[in-house]
């Protein structure tokens, strides 16, 4: 009997531990280089299980992933491929990326020519691709001229005089009469429709408003011609157009940046109208050349080139080798994917996803994020997103949007997909397509100008189904022969891209950088329950929003029902520009039995760094949130970027001694507690406590006081000590006023440490304020202090008084 | 939805089944390889609560899982 595989849902109850880095292009890669460096050396990188990255995460994860394939290399001490050791020259690991972190153009000006030259080489492709759709329309202008009996080459008049052309005439008409029907329609009909009905007859008047359109465009269409020869302005318009293309490359950011802002959206739509534009003036341009002195002789020629043009570019043209994609792989895959034996670097160019952690290597299992582009789908799940998750991995490529399949078939199937081309799409950023980010009004220009980073893999999905039919696998044999006109990411996908119609149903998935959805990296982790989740986040943020956080505690909420709960307020600025500290810890609240805590390590600076690192944010105040734009990293700036994160991890550390798992476990838990407590070091407020402390020690020194001294240290009593019941009036008085400084200072300190949370009371930090509150609060001058004046406290201050004190001593009695 | 089988002439498998079937078991078998030997796994807890969870009968291994 075969016995199926068990279906196992992810929990907590494994113990699974994440690290996911963020996006934000080289800069979070070096940040998360040094945040990962730290973890290694403080012996918890051992103990991840997952390692899930983003965008420029992904450079440093897959880098790390290559080499940890080694099994030379480990994840612990000295194993660790970025270890330094103190009073030793930096490993040659090291070197490389600091040699490399101009990874776009190391090579100088032949190099950084290499950019505008393969996007101008993109640009011709995709022209080449659509000539023969613009000879195609102008051949059926002039079928259709002929049919209808229009000369365009006569002067059509005055455009008011087109207004009464019957076309025009006819819509506009059949438009107004719609009009004058709807109010005995909406009075007499409508109410007793149904819903489906009446929205379609909404619908109705959007569609004649678009007949209306299209008259227009058809009874101006052939004078366009006219004024287009009288002008004489082809070429000049091509050129001025063409040019003008560069706008969206070089303001297109700029320009996002205030979308929201009505100039910028419509200086958006103005820039995007520029690519039809030149498609436009293209088609006029061959219209007058073919057509406006009687027929060319050399139509025949140009009928017959467009033909050929369209089945060459169909059977040689891969819009993923067409686009810039090969370009910036290859350039990061230089950069970050290599290994190093006997002092000598090589690279790892073709190392292979499924070969990833395999059998006696200790690399955690890599999960490269990637955004799956879904711009013109109708499903209404997306609510906007224009896009969903995807992951790429060792033994399964897909999503739950449209299968998974095994990475062995997909590889075969697209032997480009490897570990650095998986790398290269998760950082995908420019493209028109790109989820969330998508700027509709750029799509066609973007696609046109061949900013395309993004990636056409085949569907997960559609490989399943290619197996189940005969006819499924002739049509795979035919589409798979290396010059079919069917075969790969063909033209058609460039259409799609073009017109943002991409779908999840197509033979291939447009896939690009995972930021363009959730830009932590994190969601996967959720996904598979992982009890702790660290993530390093080295996005952009300036003004320390926490857009991509939110994101991903959004998405979280909606789409697994997880409720992440986490305090940022000292991550926020301060007007100094500092924050108070560099992390936050969360809980993850699964479901009602299952919990986990997320470790959040911002890129952020304290004021507690050290002196390289705050000499580069002098001269760089945007450091650490410089602008991912700039891939150029010169060594001051990659230095302190790594140098940071390392700062971060190592003192967020300090004194932890992993001693095993159980270790590991339990510092998680005790994290919580550092998270909530102040950095008391950095601030005033511990001097003035300590102070106040000392105002009360100095109190009992007096000799009236002696016998609440004994109270409070019952060890210090001695046979014949004076009763309390015997103190005077006058000294019950004072005693009071003393108790009413010692519940001051408690209430102080319980809100600087906030402990009023159980996780703040248990921590070790905070052990000492809590054996001396205990001791206060067991004598019974301070009881009768507090109950006289319990309610002139915060509720805080009472809740930890009746939570820690009171229970505390309750128990203690029942014992 | 991806119209899917399971590898073994059964019924269509949707894609959060093909998740629970074949992708989290699959990466959970690494998980554990990976902690023996990097020697961390002291309680070998995720292999314990794998076996919880499994059919006692099932022997499959990542190989077995494949959606093909």
């Amino acid at each position: 009997m075969i016995h199926q595989p068990t279906r196992i849902e992810p929990s907590t109850e494994y113990g699974l531990i994440g690290l996911a880095f963020s996006g934000g292009g080289i800069r979070s890669a070096t940040f998360n280089l040094g945040v990962i460096q730290a973890l290694a050396r403080k012996g918890i990188l051992k103990y991840v299980d997952y390692l899930s990255t983003v965008s420029g995460g992904g450079y440093i994860g897959s880098c790390i992933s290559s080499l940890l394939n080694n099994s030379t290399y480990g994840t612990d001490g000295q194993d660790f491929p970025f270890y330094h050791e103190q009073g030793e020259p930096e490993r040659e690991t090291f070197r490389h990326l600091r040699n490399n972190s101009n990874y776009l153009a190391p090579g100088g000006l032949l190099d950084k020519l290499r950019i505008p030259a393969v996007v101008l080489r993109g640009v011709l492709v995709n022209l080449l691709v659509l000539i023969p759709y613009i000879v195609l329309a102008v051949a059926l202008s002039e079928w259709c001229f002929e049919l209808f009996g229009y000369d365009v080459t006569t002067d059509p008049g005055p455009i008011s005089g087109l207004l009464m052309h019957p076309i025009l005439f006819g819509a506009i008409g059949l438009f107004v009469l719609y009009i004058l029907l709807f109010p005995p329609i909406t009075k007499l009909l409508v109410p007793y429709l149904k819903w489906r009905w009446r929205d379609r007859y909404g619908k109705s008047f959007g569609v004649l408003l678009l007949v209306v359109v299209l008259a227009v465009t058809v009874i101006l269409l052939p004078h366009s011609f006219y004024w287009f020869d009288k002008l004489d302005l082809g070429e000049v318009w091509l050129g001025i157009v063409a040019l003008a293309q560069l706008l969206p490359a070089l303001f297109a950011g700029k320009a996002a940046e205030n979308v929201s802002k009505l100039i910028g959206r419509v200086a958006l739509y103005a820039v995007g109208l520029l690519g039809p534009l030149v498609l436009f003036i293209l088609y006029l341009y061959l219209y007058t050349f073919l057509f406006w002195d009687g027929e060319s002789p050399y139509i025949a020629w140009i009928y017959s080139g467009a033909v050929v043009l369209f089945f060459y570019t169909r059977m040689t043209v891969n819009v993923n080798a067409t686009s810039p994609h090969g370009y910036y792989r290859d350039r990061l895959s230089k950069a970050y994917m290599f290994q190093v034996a006997n002092g000598q670097v090589s690279d790892t160019d073709t190392l292979r996803l499924s070969a990833l952690n395999d059998e006696g290597t200790l690399g955690p299992y890599h999960l490269v994020n990637v955004a799956h582009n879904l711009n013109g789908s109708a499903d209404p799940n997306l609510r906007g997103r224009n896009a969903d998750f995807f992951i790429l991995s060792k033994h399964f490529c897909g999503s739950d949007r449209v299968g998974y399949c095994d990475t062995k078939k997909m590889e075969k199937i697209d032997p480009h997909l490897n570990l650095g081309t998986a790398m290269a799409i998760s950082g995908a950023a420019a493209a028109p397509n790109m989820g969330t980010t998508t700027i509709p009004s750029l799509v066609f220009i973007m696609a046109f100008l061949n900013i395309r980073l993004g990636y056409w893999l085949p569907n997960p999905g559609q490989l399943h189904a290619s197996a189940s039919s005969l006819w499924r696998r002739i049509w795979s044999w035919v589409r798979n022969r290396p010059l079919s006109p069917f075969s790969g990411a063909g033209p058609y996908y460039l259409i799609k891209e073009l017109f943002g119609k991409i779908t999840a149903q197509d033979n291939y998935v447009n896939i690009s950088d995972g930021g363009h959805l959730e830009n932590m990296g994190a969601y996967e982790l959720l996904r598979r329950r992982c009890r702790y989740i660290i993530v390093g986040d080295g996005e952009a943020d300036p003004d320390h929003t926490f857009h991509g956080l939110a994101t991903l505690i959004r998405y979280a909420q909606i789409d697994l029902g997880i409720k992440i709960e986490m305090d940022l307020n000292d991550l926020r600025n301060r007007e100094d520009g500092f924050s108070k500290k560099h992390c936050a810890f969360g809980t993850i609240h699964y479901d009602e039995n299952e919990t986990g805590y997320l470790l959040y390590i911002k890129s952020s600076m304290t004021d507690d760094e050290n002196e390289y690192i705050r000499e580069y944010r002098n001269n760089n105040p945007a450091f650490p949130h410089e602008s991912t734009g700039d891939q150029f990293f010169d060594e001051s700036q990659f230095e302190a970027y790594r140098a940071l994160g390392y700062h971060i991890v190592n003192k967020l550390c300090a004194g932890l001694c992993i001693d095993g798992r159980a270790t590991l476990e339990d510092w998680f838990e005790t994290l919580l507690g550092v998270s909530l407590t102040p950095q008391f070091e950095l601030t005033e407020e511990f001097v003035e406590l300590q102070e106040q402390l000392r105002f009360i020690e100095q109190q009992f020194q007096d000799p009236e006081f002696a016998e609440y001294t004994r109270q409070i240290y019952p060890e210090l009593a001695t046979e014949g000590a004076e009763d309390g019941a015997h103190d005077s009036a006058d000294t019950n008085r004072r005693i009071f006023h003393l108790c009413n400084l010692q519940l001051q200072l408690m209430e102080n300190v319980v809100l600087a440490l906030r402990l009023d949370t159980v996780y703040a009371r248990d921590h070790v930090v905070n052990r000492g304020w809590m054996n001396l509150f205990g001791r206060w609060a067991n004598t019974s001058h301070l009881q009768n202090a507090w109950r006289v004046s319990s309610d002139t406290y915060s509720i805080q201050f009472q809740l930890f008084w009746k939570e820690a004190l009171d229970s505390e001593r309750t128990t203690s009695e029942s014992r | 939805m991806a119209d899917q089988s399971n590898g073994s002439g059964g019924q269509p498998e949707s894609p959060e089944e093909q998740f629970k079937r074949a992708v989290f078991p699959s990466e959970l078998e690494r998980v554990v390889e990976r902690q023996k030997q990097a020697e961390v796994d002291d309680e070998g807890k995720v292999k314990d609560v794998l076996k919880k969870h499994q059919d006692p009968d099932d022997t499959s291994t990542y190989q077995d899982r494949t959606l093909n």
